[in-house]
């Protein structure tokens, strides 16, 4: 029997066997078009992409090999296993620093007026194992990360932490968020802080953005001990001094640092 | 407490002592009468025994007069039971045993499950075991692939789960499997997880396999299962053996995937050699292993090597065993890309991971009477890790120091009951930059009692008591019960049911862990506490004769603030109790001999390991896993084909979106034995299947290894082929 068996493998070799996994042949590319120059700091840029948006988890960002950031135009191939893709992004990672969703430099759908990048996205679709798009190409703008200010503060906790805690950040935005706009939440955000760990009396922050541009809105985020991106909601943010319960707009110094910009979170309210 | 004990175990059996005793003696042969050497012959219901010597002698003294009879048993062998014989006062019984060599497993003598040696057939627990001619017989490369056709065992690559008691975490850490050496446990103070190539191949005997929680005997970390390794005495007069093994990798199916020219091997080699001369005995072994990898920095170098000292007279057995390892391999996290999975980013091409580790173990049987035994043994286990930058900063590892020490009486205080009873102290220490230095203590007592109740039922019951404590942390106690039954109906059924609770303490490296990792951040959680689970299990065990058995078993685990890794999305990873899970399932295994030419055997596994809180699969337990093979045996040669199967993990925690597959490998054996040589033959995954068991680290692929092995006695151990003399 086994002699038989051997003797069917060898003759099944050039058959139609099943070996598993494969190459991914489905893919879309293009150009990363850069505006502005990279801060020092850069450590790689990648384009990834996500069925849907937000991605409930990071993990569910597909990530390209690192590319060309030095030149004003660099070339990218993304392999996606077959389906639609809601966006498709360009992310920047710092030298020793996490992956951060508030580090979007670019979008594909995206456009720059009168040299400011608006956020708008546009959906892919490969429809099978050969499906290969190209011309896709993404804007991307480098000024989102350039950051030469910062704006530090103590966030004080007052009553019980949620039990389903996973997360907190400190996040600085140039426009206040519309409730449960995600698009909002990501791409308005200046610079989000996750240092604060969750469960803690108090906790400092520090936020890195560019000097003598207003910051509008400075928020402390809360994510659910699952992680979900989507479930992002306003646990407070700084007030202003003159008048309680608004947000309190701050224009830090260009390479400054703007102190003292303390929050309260009053979980029972 | 311990010195109370000791007074207590030494005095009473000094009392019971019978004054007039006599001896019985023989020689034990197998079917063509040679003699068997090494065969256990046990006087039944009682704890004197003997194992026989070079001629298959053996001698027992101190009988107390009466009848009796004797229980043989040797790996291999159908386990005998003699008739009932009388002996007198000062007298001497001449007792000849034959043995019948047994195509299956037939009922041999374990020593897992109640920590004392009895027949399979009498253990509450599910058993499995592995004895010396499957470990030969299937070719192995590492040891742990040995593990593969049991019925509710499942590799991730080297990580062991038991019934679905784990998912993955690099090299075991948190093992919620305990790894024993002659019952001794070997889990690293620091990360708790588990060496396997910490053992010379050569030393291990058989492997005993303990499903479900055990630390009612064995404390932490046995609350998913126990794998003891039991390892080889030294024989009588002197030998020589050796195993040889070469590989040679295939390339992988795709074009596109090829990543080398060069030609991807591996090769082990492993010496060892036994002497005894009287009450002495001595075993020395060593194994050097080299490879290549099937893919980039998948290099490995690994020495072993071991000694064993044997002192055996009247009823006092002494053994002492060592054994070190030193292995460096390269660090494969995860691959570059789908498109080229062989290949690590660049970024990790220069990582390595060294590790040390040196195994000691003093274990005294004093046999005190034929109602009291004791056993005591100390041990130390001291292993350190390493990685490339070790040479740049020797200070950031410090080497992880385990001291242990473990007193335990046997005591049959009626022919109907055996208790085992002890106490043990262990005292880790640990120490490095990612997560400290810290000291922690266990100090642990256990009881338990067998109770015929009668000749076809057994009852046991047990309970340990542990308190776990990490000095500068608050002290953990745990209480774990077990109790079980065995019922046999007839000579060839039995069935049999068990439950129990477990624990397991989370370890310094779970606690404390601060590092950077392959892109990942670690953050310390001195807030862990420990891992508990409830276990349930009855099993049914049928034999047909001596050529087939099948064994079915259903079970069902509780386990409650499991520690998981929890990743957020910024990559930082912190160990964190978040689970209550439940794991339900069957399985079934059986073997059977058609002829004398033809064996089939498998062994199928199916879970539902869900996490309660979430609703959803527990990463990387496949619900279904099947391996199966037969075996065609033509004058000296075997040929054997064997299927491995595992359905696709429904859930994984980093990659989630990666694509994923079932596991299919097919392997195809091929054996000649020739006086004292084997000569062997195997072709693995002969389908060049490619997988992943767990994110963007590529299953091996295709590849074929030649094995000679030279056992220096096919004379006497006709079963060392794993051909058995039907």
């Amino acid at each position: 029997m086994c002699l038989l068996l051997f003797v069917v493998v060898l003759m099944t070799q050039p058959c139609s066997i099943d070996h598993g996994l494969k190459p991914i042949h489905s893919r879309i590319s293009g150009h990363v078009l850069f505006r502005g120059t990279a801060p020092t700091t850069t450590d790689q840029v990648r384009v990834g992409a996500a069925a849907s948006f937000p991605p409930s988890q990071m993990n569910e960002i597909l990530f390209s090999d690192p590319i060309d950031f030095r030149r004003d135009s660099a070339r990218y191939e993304l392999y996606l296993p077959p389906g639609d893709y809601e966006v498709v992004a360009v992310i920047w990672k710092e030298h020793n620093q996490p992956w951060n969703i508030s580090d979007i430099i670019g979008l594909y759908g995206g456009f720059f007026l009168n040299d400011v990048f608006i956020p708008s996205f546009l959906p892919v679709s490969l429809e099978d194992g050969d499906s290969q798009l190209d011309d896709i190409h993404i804007p991307a703008d480098f000024n989102r990360v350039n950051r030469d200010a910062k704006i530090r503060g103590s966030v004080t906790f007052f009553g019980t932490w949620p039990k389903n805690s996973g997360m907190v950040a400190v996040a600085a935005f140039s426009k206040k968020p519309a409730p449960g706009d995600f698009v909002d939440y990501y791409f308005s955000s200046l610079y989000i802080d996750y240092s604060i760990p969750p469960f803690s009396a108090e906790g400092f922050y520090q936020c890195r953005v560019r000097g003598n541009e207003p910051v509008a809105y400075i928020a402390v985020l809360w994510i659910d001990d699952g992680f979900h991106l989507d479930q992002i909601r306003d646990l407070g943010f700084y007030e202003d001094p003159l008048e309680p319960g608004e947000p309190g707009v701050v224009i830090p110094p260009a390479n400054g640092v703007l102190e003292n910009i303390d929050i309260q979170i009053h979980f029972d309210s | 407490m311990i010195k109370h004990l000791l007074i207590l175990c030494l005095a009473v059996p000094a009392w019971s002592r019978p004054l007039n005793t006599g001896f019985v003696r023989g020689r034990v042969t197998d079917q063509e009468n040679q003699p068997l050497i090494g065969a256990n012959v046990a006087v039944e219901n009682t704890l004197l025994g003997s194992s026989t010597d070079e001629q298959g002698r053996y001698f027992i003294a101190g009988v107390k007069p009466g009848s009796l009879q004797l229980r043989v048993s040797y790996m291999g062998y159908e386990t005998r039971l003699t008739s009932t014989m009388t002996l007198d006062s000062g007298d001497t019984l001449n007792q000849d045993i034959r043995l019948e060599a047994a195509p299956v497993l037939m009922n041999p003598v374990v020593v897992t499950a109640s920590k004392h040696p009895q027949a399979l057939r009498s253990s509450h627990q599910s058993v499995s075991v592995i004895p010396e001619r499957s470990l030969s017989g299937r070719q192995i490369h590492m040891l742990q692939e040995s593990l593969i056709p049991l019925p509710g065992v499942h590799l991730n690559e080297k990580d062991i789960s038991i019934r679905g008691s784990s998912g993955f975490s690099f090299y075991n850490i948190g093992s919620r499997v305990a790894l024993m050496i002659d019952g001794i446990p070997v889990l690293t103070p620091d990360f708790g997880g588990i060496n396997w190539e910490s053992f010379p191949l050569l030393d291990v005997d058989h492997i005993e396999v303990v499903k479900g929680a055990g630390s009612a005997l064995y404390g932490s970390s046995a609350m998913g299962g126990i794998v003891n390794i039991i390892t080889r005495k030294p024989e009588p007069g002197d030998r020589f053996s050796f195993r040889a093994q070469a590989g040679i990798y295939d390339r992988p199916h795709y074009e596109e995937w090829k990543w080398t020219d060069r030609i991807l091997h591996y090769e082990r080699a492993d010496l060892a050699y036994t002497r005894s001369a009287g009450p002495v005995g001595i075993r020395a072994a060593l194994t050097r292993r080299v490879t290549t990898g099937y893919m980039e920095n998948g290099q490995a170098e690994q020495w072993n090597a071991s000694g064993k000292l044997n002192f055996h007279k009247n009823r006092l057995r002494l053994d002492c065993y060592a054994a070190w390892m030193q292995n460096r391999e390269g660090g494969f996290i995860q691959w570059l890309s789908q498109n080229d999975p062989f290949r690590v980013p660049p970024g990790n091409r220069e990582d390595e991971i060294h590790y040390q580790t040196l195994n000691l173990y003093g274990l005294a049987h004093w046999t005190l009477s034929s109602k009291w035994g004791i056993r005591f043994r100390i041990s130390a286990l001291r292993s350190i890790m390493g990685n490339q930058l070790t040479a740049y900063n020797p200070g950031a590892f410090k080497p992880g120091l385990s001291l242990g020490t473990e007193i335990q009486a046997d005591w049959i205080p009626h022919k109907n009951h055996h208790a085992v009873m002890g106490a043990e102290i262990r005292r880790d220490l640990t120490g490095s930059q990612y997560f400290g230095n810290h000291e922690g203590l266990n100090l642990a007592v256990f009881l338990q009692n067998r109770w015929r109740i009668s000749p076809g039922l057994e009852a046991t019951l047990g309970m340990r008591w542990d308190t776990h404590r990490i000095l500068g942390e608050k002290e953990d106690h745990q209480i774990n019960p077990k109790s079980g039954l065995v019922a046999h109906l007839g000579e060839n059924t039995s069935i049999r049911a068990s439950i129990g609770s477990g624990f397991r303490a989370a370890t310094v490296f779970e606690r404390y862990i601060e590092a950077d990792y392959a892109g990942f951040h670690i953050i310390p959680n001195p807030k862990l506490e420990s891992e508990t689970s409830w276990f349930a299990d009855i099993g049914f065990h049928q034999r047909f004769g001596r050529r087939a058995f099948i064994e079915i078993c259903l079970f069902e685990s509780d386990y409650r603030n499991l520690i998981e890794p929890v990743i957020d999305f910024l990559g930082t990873i912190q160990f964190r109790n978040t689970t209550r899970a439940r794991i339900t399932g069957c399985e079934g295994s059986g073997e059977a001999w058609i002829g004398n030419l033809l064996r089939v055997y498998g062994a199928v596994t199916w879970i539902l390991p869900r996490d309660v809180l979430l609703d959803q699969d527990l990463p990387y337990r496949p619900r279904l896993t099947v391996n199966s093979g037969t075996d065609l045996y033509i004058g000296p040669w075997r040929l054997q084909a064997e299927l491995r199967y595992a359905s696709r993990v429904r859930q994984v925690s980093i990659n989630p979106l990666d694509p994923r597959v079932p596991l299919k490998l097919i392997a195809f054996r091929l054996e000649r034995q020739w006086r004292d040589f084997i000569f062997q033959f195997s072709l693995n995954n002969a389908f060049n299947y490619h997988y992943t068991q767990v994110e963007r680290r590529m299953g091996e692929i295709r590849n074929a290894a030649f094995t000679l092995i030279y056992s220096g006695r096919s004379d006497r151990q006709p079963n060392f082929s794993g051909q058995p003399r039907i």
